[in-house]
């Protein structure tokens, strides 16, 4: 099993590496020619009104982690799914159950404009 | 069954009630559900129930805790509701969120599973990180909230680890399975068995705020709501306590020579630590989350000792304890809403201001130094008796040395409260809620004193 693990490793270190090299390569081989009009902020080309360092919108956020943990009951729907037909009707009251008891979560956040984007 | 069921239908049910057209019934329905969660809890003391395919176990010990958690939770939900408790955050939510982290304490004390333990951690602990920054335009809360969160996963990073470490070590789960592990298998430990063991007790440990895991106390309890401060430095301690004791007696009595010493020097660290560091203190909230610290310090004491006496007087202990600290927060609640600062000067000229609460702090206040005939003083008397039964000597004269200094701090919100003049001349009229919690647990305090012996006995 050891072996499985040093294969592993080596393929991580690889990954990690190989990302380096390149990134080195490219900084090595580019001509550098810097100029005031490159070091400024890009906003698609145009000037930049007002600051630009801006606050994060906390939307994004919650979007986000309402998505995680709805990814995260799709991960426990995977074992159930792939053996539906055998488990038989005890195992569907326990997920509907599940489901149900998450449906409750997606409520509340609705209720309290989680999902309103502004 | 019931409970691990009840608690958490309820705090859905209060959730959803206050989203809907029936917002006002939220809260009563909190108290009531609660209040229905103690009887059953109160109905199942003498009854042994094994639930979850044996992950949970509801013995005498479960019980009684969970009976002492759940009562101490109706205070603290009685104490959120009144205006002195009042945020951005309606009090039906919070009192949900309480009801929540309660699961998760009513698990913490009767776990057979090293999984239900972390389980149990992590719902008593992830309510509460929000219950913490509830108080969302306050900065000093949002610091708190994010402190305790950040401290807090840090923690059960640690304590899964360790978890895993068991695992790795033992092939067992189950506290039951680790101690025959650890019987039949006397000579073969692994190594990983003790880093595991480890990193357990250092995970248990920050949530008790023993030193030197203690840091994130005193400024998340300075930042949070005074209720929530309550609810974290009792129920918070006690469920993780328990948790502590049933880890260390059903799964670990075997490789006792390698955490006796372990718990010692916390013990030590920690009262020197709470001690010392609330002599220091100016803030009230400061003051009593040093307390804390330092009551944690006794507890670990207890903690030393075996058999049936170490649960009763365990019990005994933190009942008194969190008496005590629930009356000197609601009192601080009720001062603070005039809007003084968070000085100890604060309280000054409480006698004349409201008598009854200043009775109810001198009480408390002697009751945590350890004063007779208060609760505290055979708590700490208990908890010195049977570590000195086990041969530990000299902590327990380093235990009272500690003890004596904690005189000094205690005294201070007194000497206020009864020997100065007033800064504000108003009075200080209690509303109900207030004056039932405070009455109830100056009940307990002496309650505890007249009759310890017979709660040693129902252990």
């Amino acid at each position: 099993m050891a072996k499985e693990f040093g294969t592993l490793f080596l393929f991580l270190a690889g990954g990690f590496v190989l990302s380096l090299v390149i990134v080195f390569v490219n900084w090595l081989l580019r001509p550098r020619n810097p100029s005031s009009a490159k070091a400024r902020t890009y906003e698609c080309g145009l000037e930049t009104e007002g600051p630009t360092w801006v606050q994060f919108k906390i939307s994004y956020y919650l979007y986000a982690l309402i998505f995680v943990v709805f990814d995260v009951e799709v991960v426990f729907l995977y074992p159930w799914a792939s053996s539906f037909k055998s488990a038989g009707l005890v195992p569907f009251v326990e997920m509907a159950i599940f489901i149900g008891v998450l449906a409750l979560g997606i409520w509340f956040a609705w209720k309290k404009g989680a999902f309103e984007w502004n | 069954m019931s409970l691990y069921l009840l608690l958490p239908i309820l705090a859905v049910i209060v959730l959803f009630a206050n989203l809907g057209r029936l917002k006002s019934l939220g809260f009563p329905l909190a108290v009531f559900g609660l209040i229905v969660a103690a009887v059953l809890a109160g109905f199942q003391i003498g009854l042994d129930h094994r639930l979850l395919r044996g992950m949970a176990e509801f013995d005498t010990f479960a019980s009684a805790f969970s009976l002492l958690v759940i009562v101490l939770t109706i205070l603290v939900v009685l104490l959120l509701g009144s205006p002195s408790g009042r945020t951005e955050v309606p009090r039906a939510e919070k009192a949900a969120l309480v009801i929540f982290s309660l699961t998760g304490a009513v698990m913490l004390t009767s776990y057979t599973n090293l999984v239900m333990l972390f389980l149990g951690i992590e719902i008593l602990s992830i309510p509460v990180y929000v219950l913490v920054g509830t108080r969302k335009s306050d900065v000093k809360g949002n610091e708190a909230a994010l402190k305790y969160f950040l401290n807090g996963s840090f923690a059960t990073g640690i304590l899964l680890f360790g978890i895993g470490l068991i695992y790795a070590g033992t092939g067992q789960f189950s506290l039951g399975g680790i101690l025959l592990w650890t019987q039949a298998n006397s000579s073969g430990i692994h190594p990983l068995f003790h880093l595991g063991l480890l990193f357990i007790l250092f995970g248990l440990a920050f949530k008790v705020s023993a030193a030197p895991f203690h840091f994130w106390t005193p400024d998340v309890y300075e930042g949070a709501p005074t209720a929530v401060t309550a609810y974290m430095s009792t129920v918070v301690k006690i469920a993780a306590f328990a948790a502590f004791f049933r880890l260390l007696y059903r799964a670990f009595p075997m490789a006792a020579e390698s955490w006796l010493w372990i718990i010692g020097l916390l013990a030590v660290l920690t009262l020197l630590v709470g001690n010392l560091g609330a002599l220091a203190q100016g803030g009230f909230k400061r003051l009593m989350a040093y307390s804390g610290i330092s009551h944690a310090g006794y507890l670990l004491i207890a903690l030393l000792a075996t058999g049936s006496m170490a649960m009763g007087t365990l019990w005994l202990y933190t009942a008194a304890y969190a008496a005590a600290t629930m009356i000197a927060f609601v009192a601080w609640a009720r001062i603070e809403e005039g809007g003084e600062g968070d000085a100890i000067a604060a309280f000054a000229g409480l006698r004349s201001r409201s008598p009854f609460l200043a009775f109810g702090l001198a009480l408390a206040m002697l009751s945590l130094v350890g004063v007779p005939p208060l609760g505290g003083f055979f708590g700490k008397l208990f908890v010195f008796a049977n570590a000195v039964g086990q041969g530990k000597i000299a902590l327990v004269v380093f235990a009272v040395v500690m003890s004596a200094i904690g005189m000094v701090y205690y005294l201070r919100p007194l000497i206020q409260a009864w020997f100065n003049e007033p800064r504000v001349m108003a009075k200080l009229p209690l509303r109900a809620a207030e004056l039932a919690v405070v009455g109830f647990c100056m009940l307990v305090l002496v309650g505890l004193a007249a009759a310890p012996a017979w709660v040693l006995g129902a252990f």
